[in-house]
């Protein structure tokens, strides 16, 4: 469902992540663990394009949200300048990519550089699997670890602005197409309304409709950004530390209503400092260090019989 | 409902001022009638303004050379020796008078960068403007140039007639004016404090009332509009500088490169000096600006001047 | 007690020039400083974030000058330089080429509000918007912008303070405002600390009720949010 390609992130110097490749399976539930600092947030932002990796591509249910990275294009690179003046020097097909690749060879910033053939390769690849940013972010839901309500909307208008917006635009484009659809634009208000507030009853906040988000609790808050995402039907969720920023007897909260998205299937990527809860709802566990993925497996794997020795470490300091 | 009451007060103390005011005013209509007879006499000569425009720059805060009849709007309600003098000169060179009011500095700046064709604001002649500028002929405003006198507060009234009197005092004037030069002739080597210049003459008048000078130099025309807003407590002291031929009269300044009109400016004011064209202007002027009455300097009530 | 007579005397002579004109004016420049501002402030803000690095010196570099000079010195610019680049302005009243300074002085002042303000808008709130699947557009418009005005207008309301006073300077060109209406009565009667108590009440006058007006705006923005 989700693919994570090769992806390096820079931020100036400094290189948070270093080539990073992992995929996401319909109702899977991922959970990344690791240190401080070690890319876990930033690779969660990449998933959905807050952040824009320096390298790689991210595909979305088989559909390219980043522009092509040409090093993970073997017709790419061999339709390059580059490519074909190394092999004129005599370098071998195999040889000459991996030149290329491990030098980075490719006058990306000046895609003319290496012919028009290598420009409408890439081009070709974009048109065939690219895809709107916008509309990939619409099929994932994210929660942040600091909320992100908007502050100068009431609670419901929170969950109702984006699939309203974004129903709306949607009848428009329709109809510019040619094909209008069998609604109108209050039938769309009314429905996100009313999925709001089935969502709102869901989580026993019906009666706090109508009230701005800081008059909420922490954990309040958390459990509308969840919804908010949830309003959108996302196919996939990303959790960015969810109970972090929580006071300790908000967190349970926000967990049970985690939990309880996972058990309905709900496809998850769960960065979190809650190993508990990780061992119990996760598929699969990623162990992140220095920017790469440094152990991967089942939690039991993970958790009891890790292999990397930075795992072990970290592992021995957060289960006491 | 404490600060609406607060805003009513308000709006009701401006409104009384207002009302106030509006009951004080009286008509001035008198009082520019010999000034109008003038006006009208020099527009009278018909130009039709064939040679373009001619565009003035001057400072209207220096009654009665160049001032404000606040009932007058636009254009017309800048007044003045200078103004009649603007006003001669366009039809003399037949071409559209255009004013231009602006700050004294600014008149200069306007000149040089040819926005204006030519500043009239009761300039004196220095040697620094001659080197920036080209300097018309001069022309004789009353006794605004020709006699420069020094006040005082009221206690000191015609106590001070010789330079030697002025021995141990501080003297003040306007910064950048003839009366800076006069005051550095005149006083220079002798122990009279000279050291305190003033950006405009109505600050210096305000530094002479509280007495952080004793005394200030001004044009004899100046000094009788100050003492007429102030009688009781600015006089002359009776002392009366001694103006080399030079300073004694206006001059108009016009931009280097435009000698042209340099010269048409130069034979206008050369035929109004020998026809002695302005000769009651300067007279009507203090009428107008109210330093003098219409009776004191001879004129009737419909500003006709009956004797001399 | 002549300081007041002089007073009442010259009020009773010039109170049209004073309040009618003077107040007039000096409302008209700050009015078309503001608005002119905040439209163009506004169109520099967003010149600001746009991705065009040389629009965006350009602007900065506009900012930088207009804050880094006197505003005296840029109407004197205003008034004998613009004329030589638009001939049609030499024509018209210095009105005219003192309010465009005025408009490109507050606009620059306008725009770094405007920035600020909205920097000052958690990105947070940015990227939930743009999670969502929103726009950049959308999220600007109906998540970022409403929050960044509650902290841009009291700031506005300040600029709009500041634009009153510094109109005074437009009196080197005797535009007509209230110290323009100071040198006319100054200069007829050279009653100075007279004619300069009146500007100064006047000039108060104006700035508390508009204070006033500005804090009860504030109120009621804050009583809806």
């Amino acid at each position: 469902m989700l693919d994570i390609k090769n992806i390096y992130k820079n931020f100036g110097d400094l290189q948070v992540l270093k080539g990073v490749s992992t995929h996401v399976d319909k109702g899977e539930v991922v959970v990344i663990i690791g240190v401080s600092g070690s890319g876990k947030s930033t690779l969660l932002r990449c998933m959905n394009l807050l952040e824009e990796p320096s390298f790689g591509e991210v595909w979305m249910e088989g559909k390219l949200m980043t522009p092509p990275d040409p090093y993970l294009h073997w017709d790419v690179i061999r339709s390059s300048k580059t490519y074909r003046r190394l092999v004129s020097e005599g370098l071998s097909d195999d040889e000459a990519i991996k030149k290329i690749k491990a030098e980075d060879l490719l006058k990306e910033r000046h895609p003319k550089y290496e012919g028009p053939e290598y420009v409408s390769q890439m081009k070709k690849i974009y048109e065939e699997n690219g895809i709107d940013i916008n509309l990939g972010r619409q099929k994932m839901g994210m929660v942040f670890q600091s909320f992100n309500l908007f502050n100068n909307k009431t609670v419901k208008e929170n969950i109702t602005l984006a699939p309203i917006k974004i129903g709306k635009q949607r009848l428009k484009d329709a109809k510019k197409r040619g094909k209008p659809l069998d609604k109108t634009p209050d039938d769309i208000v009314n429905e996100a309304n009313a999925k709001a507030m089935k969502l709102l009853e869901r989580i026993g906040l019906q009666d706090k409709a109508d009230v701005y988000p800081s008059t909420l609790s922490g954990g309040q808050r958390q459990r509308v950004a969840i919804i908010r995402a949830l309003a959108m039907e996302p196919d996939v969720m990303l959790f960015d530390e969810p109970t972090s920023a929580l006071d300790p007897e908000m967190v349970g909260e926000v967990l049970d209503l985690i939990r309880d998205l996972v058990k309905d299937g709900m496809t998850s990527v769960i960065v979190t400092h809650e190993m508990g809860f990780a061992k119990e709802v996760a598929d699969r566990v990623i162990f992140m260090h220095d920017g790469v993925i440094a152990e991967e497996g089942t939690p039991d794997q993970v958790f009891n019989h890790p292999q990397n020795p930075r795992c072990r470490e970290f592992l021995s300091k957060v289960l006491k | 409902m404490k600060n609406i009451n607060k805003f009513l007060c308000i709006v009701l103390a401006l409104a009384m001022i207002l009302a106030l005011s509006a009951c004080g005013s009286k008509s001035d209509a008198k009082l520019s009638a010999a000034y109008d007879k003038y006006l009208a006499e020099i527009k009278a000569n018909g130009a039709t303004g064939a040679n373009g425009t001619l565009t003035v720059a001057i400072s209207p805060d220096f009654a009665p050379m160049d001032f404000y009849d606040v009932a007058k709007n636009g254009d017309d309600a800048i007044v003045g020796f200078d103004v009649l003098l603007a006003n001669y000169l366009a039809q003399e060179l037949d071409m559209t008078l255009v004013l231009k009011p602006m700050s004294f500095d600014a008149c200069m700046a306007a000149v040089q960068t040819g926005n204006a064709d030519i500043a009239i604001s009761g300039f004196s002649w220095t040697f620094e403007r001659s080197q920036n500028f080209a300097i018309s002929d001069y022309y004789i405003a009353g006794d605004n140039e020709t006699e420069q006198s020094v006040i005082c507060l009221k206690e000191n009234e015609g106590k001070f007639t010789k330079a030697e009197d002025f021995v141990g005092y501080k003297i003040g004037y306007q910064g950048a004016s003839l009366q800076q030069v006069l005051v550095e002739e005149t006083f220079g080597g002798m122990d009279v404090d000279i050291s305190q210049a003033y950006v405009d003459l109505g600050t210096a008048v305000e530094a002479l009332k509280a007495k952080q000078i004793d005394f200030l130099a001004v044009a004899h025309g100046n000094g009788d509009s100050i003492i007429a807003n102030a009688s009781d407590a600015i006089a002359f002291t009776g002392f009366d500088f001694e103006v080399a031929e030079i300073y004694k009269n206006n001059v108009c300044l016009i931009n280097k490169d435009n000698t042209e009109l340099l010269d048409l400016v130069n034979a206008a004011l050369n035929k109004a000096l020998v026809e002695e064209i302005y000769s009651g202007w300067y007279d009507a002027c203090k009428v107008y600006a109210g330093i003098s009455t219409l009776d004191e300097l001879g004129f009737d009530d419909e500003g006709n001047k009956i004797k001399d | 007690m002549t300081f007041f007579t002089n007073i009442a005397k010259i009020m009773a002579k010039y109170w049209q020039t004073f309040l009618l004109q003077g107040i007039g004016y000096t409302l008209l420049l700050s009015v078309i400083a503001v608005a002119g501002g905040a439209f163009f402030g506004s169109l520099l803000a967003l010149a600001k974030r746009s991705k065009l690095r040389i629009l965006k010196a350009l602007v900065n570099a506009l900012v930088e000058v207009v804050r880094g000079t006197p505003v005296l010195l840029q109407l004197y610019i205003g008034v004998f330089v613009f004329p030589m680049l638009i001939p049609r302005l030499s024509s018209l009243p210095y009105i005219y080429s003192v309010s465009i300074v005025l408009v490109i002085n507050s606009s620059a002042y306008v725009s770094e509000i405007i920035r600020s303000g909205i920097e000052a808008v958690d990105i947070g709130q940015m990227e939930a918007a743009r999670s969502l699947g929103l726009t950049q557009r959308t999220a600007m418009l109906s998540i970022v912008l409403p929050q960044a005005v509650k902290n841009i207008l009291p700031a506005l309301g300040n600029e709009f303070i500041t634009v009153v006073k510094e109109t005074s300077l437009a009196s080197t060109f005797f535009v007509g405002e209230l110290m323009t209406a100071y040198l006319k009565v100054k200069g007829n009667t050279y009653l100075t600390m007279e004619c300069l108590a009146i500007v100064g009440v006047l000039y108060f006058a104006l700035t508390f009720i508009l204070s006033k007006l500005l804090k009860a705006m504030e109120r009621r923005m804050k009583a809806r949010a």
